[in-house]
């Protein structure tokens, strides 16, 4: 008996319908076309694919200068500038990417494909008037805190 | 983190090549997720102007409003990215990402990334053009991330990200409680680093240097609303956005002003960061 009351309780949770909640319209609507979004999207994804490969290509397959000249002839000067002390006595090459001199810090003057620069830094204005290199390849070392040696075409 | 959740991660890593968020996010797939509402949060009416326009002259809406200019990768592998679109580089002899202690070192990447408006607004929006570029990876700029041995040479004022902590030194060390925030930090420095390269390996310089004031984003792991960078609001910003492999990728939102036809969008400097 237990079992057929528990049976016919099932049956009409299951067969009991809850009244569908409805709301009425306000205001003037506009379909949405989802085709047409579909193509705007489709749109800036291959918008944005294709402008992806040209900026890689732009940012990394691109060479890169820094517009110094080439040295003419062996010249060694002194500046006096302020340095770090954790620079004094180490050395820092400026040069074309293939052909930095021999120094415990590498800057390439220019390269022919950036993402293949094989050094530790870009000779871009800023350093290289902080450091007062005038052509490219220089050699250069910290003598104080106070002092520079440049060694141009070296 | 339970200690069970960590031998999942160990073993999900050791399982396979590839971490989960490797190639995980499209750059396009960036744009659903990003805060629309940081649009509309920021717009307001600076005023209006006339100027000459074909012939004749033509008034328009000064606004301002915040608009994405970048995304600002934070991860502690090497070389892996949550864009799949980023190529194979040449690998290279450096250390990876790790934490010892409150320091904690990624590796960073800053890409320009303006999306296209995807349709025609009745109110005007100030916004650059749109764009796509690789402007930084840290991976090949490894003396000056790993040592900051020549941004010595140069004098960077104690410009900070309100209680953040500071833009330099631009390297990826960061000394933070929190690696969340140590990872919105180096995102930030990396865009400093992209923007203002002073010697420093840039693939291409990175027109929208992050500042105080304008809005970062969190899209992974967990996609959050657009904060003020600097925002006070610390617990906020860290709570349940720790990532298990250490990555991060946020979406850079830069402060413009435009009057269309009478001036081109300008990127605003820096102000108090909101809450």
């Amino acid at each position: 008996m237990k079992n057929w009351l528990l049976l016919a309780g099932c049956l009409a949770w299951v067969l009991w319908d809850e009244d569908v909640c409805t709301h009425p319209a306000r205001g003037d609507s506009t379909a949405v076309s989802l085709e047409a979004v579909g193509k705007a999207q489709d749109e800036v994804k291959r918008r944005l694919a294709v402008s992806w490969d040209k900026s890689f290509k732009i940012s990394a397959d691109g060479p890169y200068e820094s517009g110094l000249p080439a040295c003419g002839f062996r010249q060694t000067r002194r500046i006096r500038t302020q340095l770090p002390p954790e620079l004094v006595g180490k050395s820092i090459g400026f040069g074309p990417s293939d052909r930095i001199p021999p120094a415990d810090i590498r800057v390439a003057t220019s390269a022919r494909r950036i993402l293949e620069v094989q050094a530790d830094a870009m000779a871009d204005r800023m350093l290289s008037e902080r450091l007062g290199v005038r052509c490219s390849p220089t050699l250069i070392r910290a003598l104080s805190e106070v002092e520079l040696e440049l060694v141009e075409n070296p | 983190m339970s200690l069970w959740k960590i031998l999942s991660v160990i073993a999900v890593c050791l399982l396979q090549d590839r971490l989960p968020y490797e190639g995980s996010i499209p750059a396009v797939a960036v744009i659903p997720r990003l805060d629309v509402t940081a649009v509309l949060r920021t717009w307001r009416i600076k005023g209006v102007m006339y100027c000459p326009w074909r012939g004749h002259t033509k008034p328009c809406l000064w606004v301002e409003n915040a608009y994405p200019c970048g995304l600002l990768e934070v991860v502690r592998q090497q070389f892996k990215s949550h864009l799949p679109e980023l190529p194979q580089f040449p690998l290279r002899t450096t250390t990876s990402g790790h934490n010892l202690g409150n320091l904690h070192f990624a590796e960073t990447r800053v890409f320009t990334f303006v999306p296209p408006l995807v349709q025609e607004l009745e109110i005007p929006i100030a916004a650059p053009r749109p764009k796509f570029l690789i402007n930084y990876l840290s991976e090949l700029d490894a003396l000056g991330w790993r040592t900051g041995l020549l941004d010595l040479l140069f004098a960077f004022g104690k410009d900070c990200a309100g209680n953040w902590g500071c833009y330099s030194p631009r390297s990826g060390y960061v000394e933070q409680q929190s690696e969340v925030i140590a990872a919105h930090l180096q995102a930030l420095r990396g865009g400093r680093v992209a923007s203002q390269p002073f010697g420093r390996v840039v693939l291409f310089p990175y027109q929208f240097e992050p500042r105080t004031g304008h809005f970062i984003q969190m899209i992974s792991p967990i996609v959050r609303p657009a904060v003020s960078i600097g925002s006070p609001d610390l617990e906020k910003l860290e709570k349940g956005n720790v990532s298990p492999f250490g990555a991060y990728l946020f979406a850079q939102w830069g402060l413009f002003d435009e009057c269309r036809h009478c001036l081109d969008p300008r990127y605003l400097p820096a102000r108090p960061p909101v809450k």
